[in-house]
């Protein structure tokens, strides 16, 4: 494989700013508890959602920002709905943020865009917090109980917005503290009814917010010598007993009595400013980050004379930067702390587990791949704000021989798109001579031509169909024959235009001026608090020959479309036909739907719902990857269009119903690195993935903790494999043939539960599930003490295991989805790391580490000689960013 | 009248010191040779002494002397046959008394090279009466005057002290009277005895030359590092004054720390060492000491008389007490086992098996904590209200590593009895590598049930870099205490986490003791001191502080041993001051950073008193001393220390390269670093300036590389190989590794042709180099093969450098290693010019050069020469073994000594036999001279001082042991021992006899006439010798030499008149 290392693609990262888990623990839910996301808010208004997946941490998607650093991020549930069975629906999350005006934002989820906006007569807010969710009142009769959102404003007001009737309203205001220095640091709730808000006059209030009445405050005193005169606060927590604690300028930490106010303890913490905090659900942990990047864990613990006091336990540097924001959840089988900062990189680190667990890192590359090629063109293209940049990378042959040294890479174009939102998608078409780009609002498709003299290429804009290019997409699709472009709007429709030359100029290219929706399959979903959110598609997939498209949601939901008939280039541009009559038994209860009463055909092909599309079941998590194995057998274009269609007086406008040839077999990793490959026509597995089930994979895969970003595959003579990436990680996988043995299958498929014989205990150990963050620490560098302890009494000597504690919390393991097959894994990957990948004289998985953080890899091809021959290796850049 | 078995040993021992009597007077004689000829080159440069005058009451012995002659007298009117070689008598008493006169002549006929000009010469120590008077009366105004000068305040009431002592002494000693002297006697024939089954077929030439180094003696080491172990606060009875108790490895001392002086001392036998202490738990008067040979002692320590007695159990390494077992106390002990370690008492509790180094008693035995490198084992006792030693103990691995621990029980509620349940065991401990600090809040709750044993996660206190060498706990729990390398007490307020700093220390931190009373701290340091702290203002009470010489680190034997050479000098006016170049700590790795020495100190080694301390180099004792590649920074190296006569000027050398790390990128070959960092070298020749005012050594002149590099190399300073100082004026001499001398003179500071003056009017004074002296290269093969000097620019260059006593003359050589001959020049002082050049005197290549009054004294790896400058003849040559050496010279008692590794041989110039032979057991780090004073100062490895000297002089060095070495371990020691000791004792007795009163009427040392002794030289007796007619005619130079020599040498007319 040839490899262009392309560390010229000046991709920027920014700060996280803002962290909110949707909900911190799982106390106080009865029943299924709400779905856990992470809402990560950076320093370019952009928010991304995270699925922890009991620890598996995978970014679902993006919600683009206006470019304003988000300084507060904060979920809401509504409250729980009964319906008329009696069943309890729950209420929907919501998600809120502030980013430096006076206003509060709710976000839609599901589009990915701002919903709404409340604002008012106050000044830029500062922080804010939502008010802790009512208990589930059986009663029906009872006013549902919304959830208030308090925001503390520049200018010392602090201002209650009412979130009820799913809107955003300002409800009033609760206080206003005069003064110069009267700006509210942060706030929070206590109760349902007492805020507590720090100001940066060194005073933390407490307000009811019935009454509006301030009940207590307390000063923070002055500041270290060499600080500004006044400490302030700059985080207020409230444990789960009522108790507040405070962390301030002067790198204190102090906890407040939640009944008479009164200070109970002052603790030294950082040597600068303490930032952020969190507490555990138990309320006996709290951890703070400062801004020399330092996060510090405190523990209560009985002190002189019996009273429980809190004494600061450790400190470690997890930031290269600053710690800006904290969030943390705390339930069974999670126990996490994520903190952000400067450093724009995500650190988990483990709470009930601390010191026992490693931190984690998650990536601050996006997940989807923010790179996109044009193989046959060699251009690759990537993109950021509004800006799109195209750049044609020189043939490693050329670059050889060449006598001179030419560039190796050439930026061809930037193209700055005129709008008001950053682009959510770019695609480029495998010849490279289509790019389209979309923001949240509008699709812009581009002809991207060679100059003849100048190495640059010529950028013409391709005038759209009215309604089309104001839709706006969230993903964005070139098919590999480059005619058709699929798109997925905000909304999560599926939209499909048809590109060819012009008649006169054939190099001319246009986009013909129907598009099509293509209908998403109405399933019955589970009621889910995320509403709509759960329908949002995430990954689009065309099939080699163009004629099937794949598209996966973030539920693992997969809906499939088919290219009926054979292009045919007599036939007219664009047909209308109504509601075709004769599909029969292809004919879905969709049938009362307009829209499908007219059917448009490009040159004689159009687009159906895949009729095996329902067969295809739904994958665990969200598809990572979705793409499919390129198919050996090219589908033979008929010239005469299609056969045996001519239209008739019934039927003007005959078209053909023939389902496109070939296999065609999609190939998907799940966020939770679960590989299945379907046969789409068929709508069920693969032979291929029967025989390898995501248990086969190699140890040294399942070890990897980054998710899979993409893919690409290598099909140069005989090989079939695929090049999994992640953003730290190339994996290859040889899937032409088996992965495993038969033995080794059997024992896979059996899955006999085998008790762990002792040999395993130290691999059983490994594999124990962590808390959400990194692995167990290895025993020497643990700071939580020894695993074994001997004691001898009477002669007689016991040694006693510390970790048999953990049984005492069995629910750590409950949520492991794969728990069952556990000891089946371990004997199969016991095998698979025994071969070291070799398998029948063939290598059936490589990997490396060795790259830096990757943004993409994307195929390219050398383009001089077309067959696919023995010697022709897959060629690819890949797209690093610098640590 | 029968004779007295008194006089029956004695005249046995008589017998033994035959022969030895024989040789002290054939030493005798040859000393009036050397007086008689340093006289003459007196005479040649008549404003030079001759000799320093010692300054001291010199007249203990002639009074025994005296009191023998009486014994004598009586004794020859009763027993005829014990005749006159009965007075062991020390050489310098020759003159004084003229019964020994006649055996003399003989022996000076059997000297081993024979020199015929020496035959005329005749032994003249025949003076009146009256002479003698006139000679002593100056001779005691010039010991007054001496003493004065010499001796500051506290040395002059010192020596008042120790007069008075003496006094004290002796006349306990006159009242043993005889008793005494039999013992003597029994000793040395036990003695002799032993030396002469031990030697075996060596026989009785090695009993010889035990005989006579028995003139010479070694006293006993005083001094020496604490060991690193906890000081024990206590209270005097008394006085209730507070003491601590602190130990080296030799004694355990009562320190004052009223008036930070030591109140008591409990000294070992030679050859063992403490392990550890701890004070009685009943009874606090009594210290349990344990020592590495598993002996374990119980010494009374408020008593001034040592009362103490052994205890026999086997192989305890570490004591603590506190363990209450049926209503009595018990103190525990640790022991090592195989691989592991046993904790007992009267019986054994535990045995583990991990290597333990400490342990901690809590609350009478409730808990017994003890700790290892890898592991901490805590025992409870299991039922509660019973005092029976019935423990349950948990071993709980470390994994982090263990360098120093605290435990501390605190009861939850009430102090009373029925509560112990809730008692709380905090325990801190030390991580082995990042300076972390576990404390772990509560570990009683890994004794729970079965199932239920639980430890929960430390807290961890992170300021230190490096890993902490001791912490405590403050007495009320409320602060643990720590300190370790960064010199910065650390005091950790528990409660809020805050951190106090007590920065700034001069050493590393060792060791933290907090007082019984919570008020105060014991901070043991690196640089061999203990500090005590009040708890208040953590303002300094008390300090104790040792002699800092850099110890070696073991495992560091041969790659650097110029670090065990320490460069010391003693100070010309009082020489029991020392100064010293000392590490900032005492290393304890091998590496450049912690072995560089950059500091002075000055140290009393008569009342081992640390004086001052001070930096003569840049420092970083109390910086982030770690660069950027993770080593450590190293600061320059004192190499070379010289003090000018008058102790005004210093002049010191350092060194500094920067660390291999630095410049290994410039070159891929070991050498080629080695060539960088050669490169880079720097090399600062600094002349010190006395501040009386500051009591401080200012600097005068810094001299950036004194020296060039050997070869064509520019770039980088040159070693500088010998410093040193001119006896007479304010001058030092250097040799570096370019082949050159230089010699440094002071001038006055001159600005617009104007002299500057300082403040007080005093004009400032600037050192410049006089005179540089390009010694011609040795082997006539190298001159024109530069390469060849780049290639042995390294380890094959030595050079030696030497003043002659009167400094008129500087002796130099350098050789190279392809140096077939070794050239020694001699240079002309004043003018800079090489006078001769000598081919034949050593041969390969030299290490130590040096004058003794005529003789120069040549010292190579296998071989010391005397070689006579009047003659230009060898003398002698000795054998000597292989090791590191030192030369040092004593003009004073005309002796050298050689010193390799730990053995000590003292030769005199003319003599073919060493004066005295002995063995330090330890190596000898410097050895070092006094002006004025006889005998030898040497300075272990071990920080220990020994001093080495003709007899009467051992006595007085040593007294601040001399009177714990007296009386105690006598008794009880084990027999085996007892000839070793007998050494001591017999000459500390023997030493304390004469009274210091006894210089009024004692007979002057043999010097006092060298001085008068000028014979008047009348040109026409200098005619008579030269004008003998036509120069073809003269007789050979020889003889007209000899026949001045015989004018100059003769016995003053004066004397012949008489």
């Amino acid at each position: 494989m040839d490899v262009h290392r392309a560390r010229f693609v000046p991709y920027p990262e920014s700060a996280i700013s803002a962290l909110a888990f949707s909900r911190s623990s799982d106390t106080g839910y009865t029943g299924i508890p709400p779905a856990l996301r992470l809402a990560i808010g950076r320093s370019n208004g952009n928010i991304e959602i995270w699925n922890p997946l009991v620890g598996q941490w995978a970014q679902e998607t993006i919600c683009l920002g206006d470019g304003k650093n988000v300084d507060g991020l904060a979920w809401t549930q509504d409250p729980d709905e009964v319906d008329s069975e009696g069943s309890v629906l729950p209420g929907q999350q919501r998600l809120f943020s502030i980013a430096s005006s006076p206003a509060v934002t709710e976000w839609d989820l599901a589009t990915g865009e701002p919903k709404r906006k409340s604002t008012g007569n106050f000044s830029e807010v500062w922080c804010f917090a939502a008010q802790p969710r009512s208990k589930t009142s059986r009663n029906a009769h009872d006013e549902p109980q919304w959830q208030e959102i308090v925001a503390g404003c520049g200018d010392g007001t602090l201002v209650l917005l009412s979130t009820a009737d799913n809107d955003l309203q300002f409800k009033r205001f609760l206080a206003r503290v005069a003064g110069k220095r009267a700006r509210c640091m942060c706030i929070t709730y206590q109760d349902r009814n007492n805020v507590v808000a720090g100001f940066a006059d060194s005073m933390i209030r407490i307000y009811d917010t019935r009454n509006g009445s301030l009940v207590r405050q307390m000063s923070l005193g002055v500041a270290l010598p060499g600080a500004p005169k006044n400490a302030f606060a700059w985080t207020v927590k409230v444990l789960p007993n009522g108790d507040i604690v405070s962390g301030d300028s002067n790198g204190e930490l102090r906890i407040w009595s939640g009944s008479n106010f009164s200070l109970i303890q002052r603790l030294a913490g950082h040597e600068n400013d303490c930032l952020d905090l969190i507490t555990s659900a138990d309320g006996r942990t709290i951890l703070s980050g400062s801004i020399d990047g330092r996060m510090a864990i405190y523990r209560q613990s009985s002190g002189n004379g019996g009273q429980k006091s809190w004494a600061k336990s450790s400190h470690r540097r997890v930031h290269s930067g600053e710690v800006k924001a904290m969030a943390s959840f705390d339930g069974k089988g999670l126990s996490v702390v994520v903190s952000g900062g400067s450093d724009s990189a995500t650190k988990l680190t483990p709470l009930r587990e601390h010191g026992k667990e490693n931190l984690r890192s998650l990536p601050s590359l996006p997940q989807e791949p923010k790179v996109v090629s044009a193989p046959r063109a060699r251009l690759i293209a990537s993109w950021w704000g509004q800006d799109v940049y195209v750049w044609r990378i020189a043939r490693q042959s050329i670059v050889d021989s060449a006598s001179e040294m030419p560039k190796s890479r050439k930026l061809v174009a930037k193209l700055s798109l005129d709008t008001r939102h950053a682009i959510r998608s770019v695609s480029l078409s495998p010849d490279g001579r289509l790019l389209a780009a979309s923001t949240g609002s509008e699709i812009k498709v581009f002809q991207l031509r060679k100059r003849t003299e100048l190495e640059t290429l010529a950028v013409r804009k391709i005038q759209t169909p009215d309604g089309f290019g104001s839709l706006g997409a969230r993903l964005l699709s070139f098919s590999p024959d480059g005619k058709w472009l699929a798109t997925v709007t905000p909304d999560n429709e599926v939209h499909v235009a048809r590109f060819s030359g012009e008649l006169e100029q054939p190099k001319r290219l246009i986009c013909l001026p129907r598009v099509i929706e293509l209908e998403r399959r109405q399933r019955k979903v589970a009621p889910s608090t995320l509403k709509e959110y759960d329908r949002t598609l995430v990954r689009l997939a065309f099939a080699t020959d163009s004629s099937v498209l794949v598209a996966g949601d973030v539920s693992g939901h997969m809906d499939s479309w088919v290219l009926e008939g054979h292009e045919d280039i007599t036939a007219a541009a664009i047909e209308t036909t109504t509601h075709d009559s004769d599909r029969g038994s292809s004919d879905d209860s969709d049938s009362d739907s307009n829209d499908e009463d007219t059917l448009v055909l490009f040159y004689g092909q159009h687009w159906t719902d895949n009729p095996a599309g329902h067969l295809l079941p739904k994958l665990d998590s969200a598809p990572l990857v979705l793409t499919f194995r390129p198919s050996t057998i090219s589908a033979n274009a008929l010239i005469n269009g299609n056969p045996g269609v001519h239209s008739t007086r019934q039927n003007p406008h005959a078209h053909s119903h023939e389902l496109p040839a070939g296999h065609h077999r999609l190939w998907v990793m799940t966020a939770r690195h679960q590989m299945y490959e379907f046969d789409v026509l068929a709508g069920k597995l693969s032979d291929w993935s029967r025989r390898n089930p995501t248990a086969v994979l190699p140890n040294d895969f399942r070890t990897i903790k980054d998710r899979a970003v993409g893919a690409v595959w290598d099909t140069a003579g005989q090989r079939e494999r695929v090049w999994l990436y992640g953003t730290t990680w190339v994996f290859m996988l040889n899937v032409g043939a088996d992965l495993a043995d038969a033995n080794t299958m059997a024992l896979v498929t059996t899955k006999k539960r085998k008790r762990a014989s002792k040999d395993d205990k130290t691999q059983s150990k490994q594999l124990k599930p962590s808390s959400g963050a990194g692995d167990r620490v290895i025993d020497n560098l643990s700071l939580s003490g020894p695993d074994l302890i001997q004691r001898t009494d009477n002669g007689q000597v016991v040694e006693i295991d510390m970790n048999a504690l953990d049984k005492r919390h069995p629910a750590a393991h409950d949520e492991l989805n794969d728990a069952d097959d556990l000891a089946g894994l371990q004997l199969a990957r016991l095998r698979s790391s025994d071969n070291t990948g070799e398998h029948n004289g063939q290598r059936t998985w490589w990997s490396t580490f060795k790259y830096r953080p990757i943004l993409g890899m994307v195929p390219l091809e050398n383009g001089v000689h077309l067959g696919g021959s023995e010697d022709d290796t897959l060629e690819v850049a890949i797209v690093e960013r610098p640590m | 009248m029968a004779r007295t078995k008194e006089e029956k040993a004695a005249s046995k021992k008589r017998k033994a010191d035959d022969e030895m009597v024989e040789t002290s007077k054939k030493r005798r004689t040859n000393l009036d040779d050397t007086v008689e000829s340093s006289s003459k080159i007196a005479r040649l440069e008549p404003k030079s002494p001759i000799v320093q005058l010692p300054h001291t009451p010199g007249g203990t012995v002639p009074e025994k002397k005296e009191k023998d002659e009486m014994k004598k007298k009586k004794r020859k009117s009763e027993a005829v046959e014990v005749d006159e070689p009965v007075v062991e008598q020390p050489p310098a008493e020759s003159e004084s008394k003229p019964v020994a006169a006649p055996g003399a002549k003989d022996v000076n006929v059997a000297i081993e090279i024979k020199e015929p000009w020496r035959v005329g010469i005749k032994n003249f120590d025949t003076k009146t009466k009256q002479q003698k008077n006139h000679i002593q009366k100056k001779w005691r105004k010039r010991v007054k005057r001496d003493r004065q000068a010499a001796s500051g305040s506290t040395g002059s009431t010192l020596q008042k002290r120790d007069a008075k002592r003496q006094i004290k002494a002796s006349k306990g000693d006159v009242a043993k009277g005889i008793t005494q002297t039999s013992r003597q006697a029994k000793h040395r024939l036990n003695l002799l005895v032993h030396d002469v089954r031990a030697l075996g077929p060596r026989g009785l030439s090695a009993v010889a030359d035990r005989q006579q180094s028995s003139a010479w003696s070694l006293s006993s080491s005083a001094g020496g590092l604490f060991i690193n172990h906890d000081t024990v606060f206590a209270k005097d009875p008394a006085t209730g004054d507070a003491v601590l108790i602190a130990a080296t490895p030799h004694e355990i001392q009562v320190l004052s720390i009223e008036t930070s002086l030591p109140l008591r001392k409990f000294p070992l036998k030679r050859g063992i060492s403490i392990r550890s202490f701890c004070l009685d738990p009943t009874d606090t008067e009594n210290v349990h000491i344990v020592c590495d040979n598993g002996l374990s002692i119980v010494w009374r320590w408020t008593e001034a008389e040592m009362r103490h007695r052994a205890l026999f159990p086997s192989d305890a390494q570490f004591v603590t007490g506190g363990l209450a077992v049926d209503q009595k106390h018990l103190v525990v002990y640790l022991r090592d086992t195989e691989g592991g370690a046993a904790i007992w008492t009267d019986e054994e509790l535990y045995v583990s098996a991990t290597r333990l180094h400490g342990m901690q008693v809590l609350s009478e035995g409730e808990y017994i904590v003890a700790y290892g490198p890898e592991s901490v084992v805590v025992g409870k006792r299991k039922e509660l209200d019973s005092n029976a030693a019935n423990y349950v103990w948990v071993q709980i691995p470390m994994k982090t590593g263990v360098t120093c621990m605290d435990a501390r029980i605190t009861r939850t509620g009430g102090t009373s009895k029925k509560d112990k349940r809730h008692a709380k065991v905090s325990l801190a401990l030390g991580g082995k590598s990042q300076g972390e600090i576990y404390l772990y809040d509560d570990i009683t709750s890994v004794f729970a049930q079965q199932g239920q044993a639980s430890l929960p996660a430390p807290r961890i206190l992170h300021w230190h870099r490096e890993a902490v060498s001791a912490m405590k706990f403050s007495l009320d729990g409320s602060y643990l205490i720590s300190g370790g390398k960064e010199t910065v007490l650390v005091l950790w307020q528990l409660e809020t986490g805050k951190k106090q700093f007590l920065p700034h220390l001069t050493s590393e931190i060792e060791r933290i003791v907090v007082s019984p009373e919570g008020d105060r701290y014991a901070v043991q340091m690196g640089d061999n001191s203990i500090m005590v702290l009040s708890t208040s203002e953590l303002k300094p009470v008390a300090n104790f502080a040792g002699l800092q010489l850099a110890c070696p680190v073991s495992g560091n034997e041969l790659t650097r041993q110029d670090f065990r050479l320490a460069p010391a000098v003693l100070h010309p006016h009082n020489s029991d001051q020392l100064l010293i170049a000392v590490p900032a700590t005492q290393p304890k790795t091998a590496t450049e950073a912690a072995e560089a020495r950059p500091f002075l100190q000055t140290f009393d080694l008569r009342a081992a008193r640390h004086i001052t301390r001070q930096a003569l180099t840049r420092n970083n004792i109390t910086d982030f001393t770690i660069g950027p590649e993770g080593t450590a920074v190293a600061p320059p190296n004192l190499v070379h220390i010289a003090i000018s006569h008058d102790g005004q000027w210093l002049a010191t050398v350092d060194e500094w390269m920067p660390p291999p790390s630095d410049v290994a990128f410039l070159s891929d070959s070991a050498d080629g670093v080695l060539e960088e960092r050669l490169k880079r070298r720097e090399v600062y020749l600094k002349i010190w300036q006395w501040d009386e005012a500051q009591s401080l050594w200012t600097l005068s002149t810094r001299v950036d590389a004194p020296h060039a590099r050997a070869g064509k190399q520019t770039q980088g300073a040159g070693k500088v190989f010998v410093l040193v100082s001119d006896p007479v004026s304010a001058g030092f001499a250097t040799v570096g590794e370019d082949g050159r001398v230089r010699i440094w003179k002071s001038k006055t500071r001159v600005r617009q042709s104007l002299a500057m003056t300082g403040g007080d009017g005093i004009e400032l004074k600037e050192w410049v180099c006089r005179r540089t002296i390009e010694l011609p290269k040795g082997g006539d093969e190298r001159a024109d093969s530069p390469a060849e000097v780049v290639n042995n620019d390294q380890e094959s260059l030595k050079a030696c450098l030497a003043y002659s006593e009167d400094a008129s003359l500087l002796a130099a050589s350098f050789t190279t290693s392809t140096d077939t001959t070794t050239l020694v020049h001699l240079i002309d002082a004043s003018t800079g010019d090489i006078k001769v050049t000598k081919s034949g005197i050593v041969n390969g290549s030299l290490e130590h050069l040096g004058f003794l009054d005529r003789y120069l004294i040549a010292v190579t790896q296998q071989m010391v020469y005397t070689w006579d400058l009047v003659t230009d003849h060898g003398v002698h040559r000795h054998l000597i073994s292989e090791g590191v050496l030192h030369l040092s010279i004593n003009s004073t008692d005309g002796t050298f000594a050689i010193v390799v590794g730990s053995e000590i041989t003292v030769y005199q110039p003319a003599e073919s036999q060493a004066v005295y032979k002995g063995d330090c057991k330890k190596k000898v780090a410097a050895t070092l001279v006094g002006k004025g004073s006889k005998g030898y100062r040497l300075l272990l490895e071990d920080a220990t001082v020994r001093t080495l000297a003709p007899s009467r002089y051992a006595l007085r060095r040593a007294l601040p042991t001399a009177t714990a070495v007296e009386d105690a371990p006598l008794a009880t020691l084990p027999a085996i021992e007892e000839a070793e000791w007998a050494v001591d004792v017999e000459m500390t007795g023997m030493l304390a006899l004469p009274p210091a009163e006894s210089t009024t009427r004692g007979r002057g040392p043999v010097f006092e006439e060298a001085e008068d002794d000028r014979p008047v030289v009348r040109p026409e007796q200098l005619a008579s010798i030269f004008d003998v007619g036509q120069s073809f005619a003269l007789p050979p130079v020889r003889d007209m030499f000899e026949a001045v020599v015989g004018l100059y040498g003769r016995r003053p007319m004066v004397q012949a008149a008489a």
